[in-house]
């Protein structure tokens, strides 16, 4: 059976404008099954955005290959089927909303799939109602904030009804309210409709929630597993750029100065908060 | 300052006019503009003004916000008036001063002209006041698709119109951005001549260049993503349909239009 992406020895490699060639990806070698929350991290230039691009067609491997629903991104006449099967969202939501009302840009790409009128409508109105967005159907776009803008960009890829969904940094440029919003939302998509979720990022509290965590560091893997197998790695995180959950620097630290031996692997407030109970309990018991 | 631009003067509403087909619209009023090049006499122009008034009244526009639309064109329909009513030549004189004098022609041909420019303008503004942009876009492009046969690009014209519409707001806001950044680093927007104040926007155009060209980029790959591949097998969401408001309209149209047509002709 295929895998939803199927990233083989992926090589990519890009020239600048001054003609230096960059390796931005490099043998990278990455599964993600169909229903999986995958979080990829990494810090800036370490070729998780273009790792993004290729999941879709929109950048091509220099080397290796990408198979995207079982099929290989350099057929350039399947190209519209593993876009339709892979969409994806990107992190700045004014530049890929292309419509004046909230709903015509939802329909733009059933419009680009000849989907009948009626049934454009149909799914307007259930991908807007997924995100919950649906009371804003005629409204202009330009007078959203902008978690209310990604969501609107999210509908309008969720109505093409792909397999999967690729989103580069779609929280970089929102407030905490409004990443909060897009990621229930996400996490809705994943458990109603079972969607593939792949979740370009590098705010550590979203990766937490993901399923599976991939870490890039300049064009290659480096980690790879689940939140609790990855963010114990604190001191390997650190050397990489990136800081663990605030709940195991907290346990790591009390391990350090009060020797209390506790098991670090705390990724939530709620888990954090049940392991200190749990140790002051004892401590006075 | 740059939040007072309005584009499309579009005035929401679910009125006759408001409900018709765009195409209907955009018809109306080329109609509406030959009819009052093709008239010239008082009572054609009378029946003309009902009509066009009526249409205004129908729509629930105010007169004011349609008389605001004549503001920038003022200067204009004053130095016409002005001309033709000094330099009309004629032997019926009612005023002479010097060299100028007003005749019974010019008095008859400076009215003609300011009536024709001020419904011309209240009625194209009926246009622009009771469609949207989209709907406007999406009119004119059903209306010139027969043009397609002919190779000419009438989907993508389109479709950079509707992009244009809908990108103007994030650009102003951008340019706000860019004015504010400059002015708290010392730059001075606001004094000095011409030239010097022309000199000043440099800074601001180059950042909103770069940045428009880059929000384009970004904005073409979304849109590919989205399986965007220009006119060929797309449906539309909104299908425009003439239905029997458009009739009415029609029929209206045909009535006061042609009336005037034929007072003109026989009168």
């Amino acid at each position: 059976m295929s895998e939803m992406i199927q990233a083989e020895n992926l090589t990519f490699r890009y020239t600048d404008f001054s003609h230096t060639t960059h390796l931005a990806l490099d043998g990278v070698n990455l599964t993600i099954p169909y229903g999986q929350f995958a979080a990829i991290l990494g810090r800036n230039g370490s070729g998780k955005s273009t790792f993004a691009k290729n999941c879709n067609a929109i950048a091509l491997p220099s080397g290796g290959r990408v198979l995207v629903d079982g099929i290989d991104t350099m057929q350039p006449d399947r190209i519209w089927d593993i876009r339709r099967a892979c969409s994806m969202v990107f992190q700045n939501p004014d530049n890929q909303i292309v419509a004046t009302v909230v709903e015509e840009d939802v329909a733009f790409g059933l419009e680009n799939m000849g989907v009948p009128p009626k049934e454009i409508r149909r799914r307007v109105n259930e991908a807007l109602r997924m995100v919950g967005m649906y009371e804003y159907c005629m409204h202009a776009p330009h007078l959203l904030s902008g978690g209310q803008k990604q969501r609107i960009a999210i509908a309008g890829v969720l109505a093409m009804e792909p397999k999967c969904i690729v989103l580069d940094e779609p929280t970089a440029m929102l407030d905490p309210r409004g990443r909060a919003d897009v990621m229930h939302v996400l996490h809705r998509l994943h458990e109603e409709k079972g969607i593939t979720i792949v979740l370009i990022t590098h705010h550590m509290d979203e990766a937490v929630q993901a399923q599976r965590v991939a870490v890039l560091e300049a064009g290659h893997l480096i980690l790879d597993g689940t939140p609790r197998e990855i963010f114990v790695q604190t001191a390997k995180l650190h050397s990489l750029g990136l800081t663990a959950p605030q709940s195991v620097q907290l346990l790591e630290a009390l391990n350090a100065r009060a020797q209390a031996g506790l098991e670090t692997d705390a990724l939530t407030v709620e888990e954090c908060a049940d392991r200190l109970e749990a140790w002051l309990k004892g401590g006075r018991a | 300052m740059l939040k007072d631009i309005t584009l499309g003067q579009y005035f929401p509403g679910n009125t006759l006019m408001h409900r018709i087909d765009p195409r209907t619209k955009i018809l109306l009023v080329m109609a509406i503009i030959v009819a009052l090049f093709v008239c010239s006499s008082a009572p054609a122009y009378l029946v003309l003004a009902v009509y066009i008034f009526g249409l205004i009244a129908v729509s629930k526009l105010s007169l004011r916000m349609v008389l605001r639309g004549l503001k920038p064109l003022l200067v204009i329909i004053v130095f016409t008036g002005v001309l033709n009513l000094f330099l009309t030549p004629g032997d019926d004189i009612l005023w002479r001063a010097g060299f100028v004098s007003i005749t019974m022609a010019g008095v008859q041909k400076a009215a003609l002209i300011v009536a024709r420019l001020v419904l011309l303008i209240a009625g194209a503004s009926l246009l622009t006041y009771t469609t949207s942009p989209i709907q406007l876009t999406d009119g004119l492009e059903r209306l010139l698709s027969p043009l397609k046969k002919l190779h000419l690009p009438i989907h993508e014209l389109a479709m950079m119109m509707s992009l244009a519409l809908r990108f103007i707001p994030t650009l102003v806001e951008e340019t706000d951005k860019i004015m504010s950044a400059q002015r708290a680093r010392g730059a001075d927007f606001d004094s000095g001549n011409l030239l010097h104040r022309a000199k000043a926007l440099i800074p601001i155009l180059v950042p909103l260049f770069v940045s428009a060209f880059r929000r384009a980029d970004e904005l073409a790959t979304a849109m590919e993503c989205r399986l965007y591949r220009g006119d060929t097998g797309r449906t539309r969401l909104r299908q425009l349909k003439f239905g029997r408001d458009d009739a009415v309209c029609a029929a209206a149209a045909v009535l006061f239009l042609g009336g005037a047509i034929v007072l003109q002709v026989l009168v």
